[in-house]
């Protein structure tokens, strides 16, 4: 049981390189607007280039 | 419904009624009749929508369509360009204020814009680079209406940009504070750090304290590992009050500095005395240890703040409010154009998020009373202490770290100031724009309305009011008028939708008299009596009473005149909304005197005010803005009065007003002058507004009381000894969450946002194929 005086201060060390990396990200604008990246979500990639078609109407 | 589908079924109930719509083919509503190019290959119902169908198309951008029909969210509407130049964006001094350079040569600056609704248009804006050769990257912020754009000043100027984005149907406007909001950036991600470090130390401590009760239940711990432990959570603990927890320090030190009673106060001295007690019964292996307690109580308060500051900064900067609705209608932070404008808009602006952040009375009175209440809660837990340092000493610093935790001045400190907060966001959704609690607050006691007509009881349009003529004369004039781009030709063709499949044929029209055609074999004329006695056509002296009784009700005449004969006679004016005489019925039902006051033709307000039960004393026509500055300030002696207006000329008796609302269509002073924006039309959104005054006042002083009770309970269960710091710790958030669930689930506003297109009639839902409807549609 004595390994737990090396585990948690290892565990702990690792939870603060988790926090670190939020301040991080967040200092880097990751967490600045939560809404538009979930609608960001929805568009696909571009297709390939299609050849010169009829506007397509919404259907 | 996707946008097509919709544009279908419009198009199916458009044939069953006997004439084909076509479909705007960027939009997809339905084109109105007299904007129809005949022989053209596909129909736009505005500019807007043509101009940016060929933008799109012109780009390779046709996925644009895909897009909407796949975002759930998207509604229909025309497409909004304006066709500025933005030259003034090149100007050095613009630049200066807006735009900033960015590494790698690149400039980059922040743009709100106009007409962002829902998914589709992100996707459109953030593919600015395909569409502008030399912008770089291009990102929307959906809610907020916010483009950020980083382009190359050697490829593209600034102005190119705004006109392409203008084209592509998103009017931008250089946004506001970019300074004020790049240090409010700064500061929320560093308060989110801050959060982040308390949720981290909570959840540690909270893991260690569980081991450490663990090992007193289940039979020992070895002294060894619960000291480990402990001290573990001394420093966890520590560092926790140290860096996000500095915060209620530094807020406690500033209120006994300036001797201010602060909700800090008494949260600092909490913490203080468990860490106090924590780290002395660490260091010297005596009791019970805290840490787990203080970092949860630090990581929740510090939550609810975010909470609390992320609603109010949605409710003023206005909650995502669906469709096309323009800058005006909840973005409170909005536009500086050029030179000119530029002093007053700025300033209109500034008027009302000072208005915003301003507290209203309820909000100044709880402050009050929380301060007070820190002050008793500390003096009283002194006394505690005292008491029990000579009872028990072992409990005294338990007891009164338990009395202070546990006494929460929520009701005064959270749930007012939200509950004010909720209801304007709520009303936001509602497309009724508060500008400040205290307007709401007001009206939540009965008084005098005092309403301009146009617009507010009527409809503000030309409609048919009266008809006097026999039923079969009705398919004529709807066929005949249907080729007429004129209002009194549209209320006809709205009046009468079916026009029997008949066509009108040699149409002559005369600007300002009348038109005539040849309908299903018949002569046709119709117009004002004069046209018609110019086209020879005699009045039999039966019509005559007819046209006099139209005249009186000052209503507008419109003759027909079928093969030379006298047909009908119709009365035209501005129509009364059918929902008018019931608000003002129910308005009386909530104690208010109604009253109107408006500058049009005495005639016309008294049949108006007569259609909808107002005695004729209390119906004032051609009235100045200084005669109704005058009756405004005469009013406000005796009891709070609302003055409803819409014109430049209500602006003045506006402010004079207790409280001031503008109405949708308004001129920009009333919008200024006013404490509340409705962009609804009609009164069904005063109803709403006084009701839900009536339901947050309520609501909070439910909360005020069960505060009250809660803490006197609470508070005696403290100081008698019989709860521990740690049952103190849980019943206090209990407390909060109760009130602030109480704030939340005020009955104010009703939940479902109304979207641009919704009207009073449907209550605010989506319009069906009503020829109001349709004919709102396109502007």
């Amino acid at each position: 049981m004595s390994v737990i005086y090396i585990l948690l201060p290892v565990a702990l060390f690792i939870a603060a390189v988790a926090v670190g990396a939020f301040i991080w990200a967040g200092r880097r604008g990751e967490f600045d607007g939560l809404e538009t990246p979930a609608v960001r979500m929805l568009f696909d990639d571009d297709p390939p280039e299609p050849p010169a078609r009829e506007p397509k109407r919404p259907d | 419904m996707s946008a097509a589908a919709v544009g279908a079924s419009q198009a199916a109930r458009d044939e069953a009624s006997g004439h084909a719509s076509p479909a705007c083919a960027h939009c997809g509503l339905p084109v109105p009749s007299g904007l129809i190019e005949s022989g053209a290959e596909r129909q736009f119902c505005c500019n807007g929508c043509r101009s940016v169908w060929g933008v799109l198309h012109s780009c390779g951008l046709e996925q644009y369509y895909r897009v909407r029909a796949s975002a759930a969210d998207s509604e229909l509407v025309p497409a909004a360009t304006t066709g500025r130049r933005y030259d003034e964006f090149d100007d050095p001094t613009f630049q200066q204020l807006y735009v900033r350079p960015v590494q790698g040569g690149l400039f980059s600056t922040e743009f709100f814009l106009q007409g962002v609704h829902c998914a589709a248009c992100v996707w459109l804006v953030e593919k600015l680079p395909v569409v502008a050769a030399g912008v770089v990257e291009s990102l929307l912020d959906l809610p907020k209406s916010l483009v950020r754009i980083t382009w190359d000043p050697m490829r593209i100027r600034t102005s190119a940009i705004a006109r392409t984005l203008d084209s592509l149907g998103y009017p931008p406007h250089p946004a506001r504070d970019v300074r004020t909001r790049n240090l409010r950036r700064v500061d929320e991600r560093r308060f989110l750090g801050r959060i982040a470090v308390a949720g981290a130390c909570t959840g540690n401590a909270m893991l260690l304290a569980l081991a450490l009760y663990s090992g007193s239940v289940s039979g020992g711990l070895s002294a060894e590992l619960q000291t480990f432990f402990r001290w573990l959570s001394m420093a966890i603990g520590l560092l926790a009050l140290a860096w996000p927890g500095s915060l209620f320090f530094r807020g406690a030190w500033a209120a006994l500095r300036t001797r201010t009673p602060h909700l800090d106060l008494p949260i600092a001295i909490g913490l203080g005395v468990g860490a106090i007690a924590g780290v002395i019964n660490t260091v010297f292996s005596l009791g019970e240890i805290y840490f787990d307690s203080l970092t949860v109580l630090v990581f929740l308060l510090l939550v609810g703040r975010w909470i609390q500051y992320r609603q109010q900064r949605g409710a003023a900067a206005g909650d995502r409010v669906a469709a096309g609705t323009i800058s005006l209608s909840g973005r409170l932070e909005i536009i500086t154009q050029a030179a000119g404008a530029d002093t007053r808009v700025g300033k209109l602006m500034e008027l009302v998020e000072h208005c915003a952040r301003a507290r209203p009375p309820i909000v100044r009175f709880t402050d009050r009373i929380a301060g007070w209440f820190v002050v008793a809660a500390v003096a009283l837990s002194l006394v505690t202490l005292a008491y029990w340092l000579q009872r028990q000493p072992a409990r005294a610093a338990d007891n009164a770290a338990a009395l202070l935790i546990v006494t929460c001045p929520c009701a005064l400190g959270l749930a007012t100031p939200l509950a004010v907060t909720v209801a304007i966001g709520r009303g936001a959704r509602r497309r009724i724009l508060i500008k400040g609690g205290d307007a709401l607050e007001k009206l939540a006691v009965p008084g005098t309305i005092v309403l301009d007509k146009t617009g507010t009881i009527t409809t503000g349009r030309t409609a048919l009011v009266r008809w006097e003529g026999p039923e079969h004369v009705k398919p004529l004039v709807a066929a005949l008028e249907r080729s007429v781009n004129h209002p009194i030709a549209r209320a006809f063709v709205d009046a009468f939708p079916n026009s029997a499949g008949l066509v009108a044929e040699e149409i002559e029209q005369q600007l300002g008299g009348g038109v005539r055609g040849l309908v299903g074999g018949h002569r046709v004329v119709i117009g004002s009596p004069a046209y018609l006695q110019s086209a020879d056509v005699v009045i039999p002296p039966e019509l005559r009473a007819s046209l006099d009784s139209i005249l009186a009700a000052g209503l507008t005449p419109v003759c027909v005149a079928v093969d030379g004969a006298l047909a009908a006679c119709a009365g035209l004016g501005d129509r009364v909304r059918e929902d008018a005489p019931v608000a003002i019925a129910r308005l009386g039902r909530l104690g208010w005197k109604v009253r109107v006051l408006s500058g049009d033709h005495p005639d016309v307000v008294a049949a108006a005010a007569r259609r909808i039960a107002i005695p004729v004393e209390h119906a004032v026509g051609g009235a100045t803005p200084e005669a109704k500055l005058a009756e405004i300030e005469q009013l406000v002696r005796t009891s709070p009065v609302v003055m409803v207006g819409d014109g430049v000329n209500d602006a003045a008796a506006l402010t004079a007003a207790t409280v001031g609302i503008a109405v949708h269509g308004g001129a920009e002073a009333s919008l200024a002058a006013a404490d509340v924006y409705l962009n609804r039309p009609g009164l069904a959104g005063i109803v709403e507004l006084i009701h839900a005054a009536r339901g947050m006042m309520r609501m909070i002083r439910i909360a005020l009381v069960t505060s009250l009770l809660y803490n006197a309970f609470a508070a005696s269960l403290a100081v008698t000894g019989l709860i521990s710091p740690l049952i103190a710790a849980i019943l206090m958030p209990i407390s909060s969450f109760t009130v602030i669930g109480l704030a939340f689930g005020q009955r104010s506003f009703p939940r479902s946002p109304i979207s641009a297109r919704g009207n009073i009639i449907n209550g605010g839902r989506e319009p069906t194929s009503t020829p109001d409807a349709r004919a709102a549609q396109c502007p």
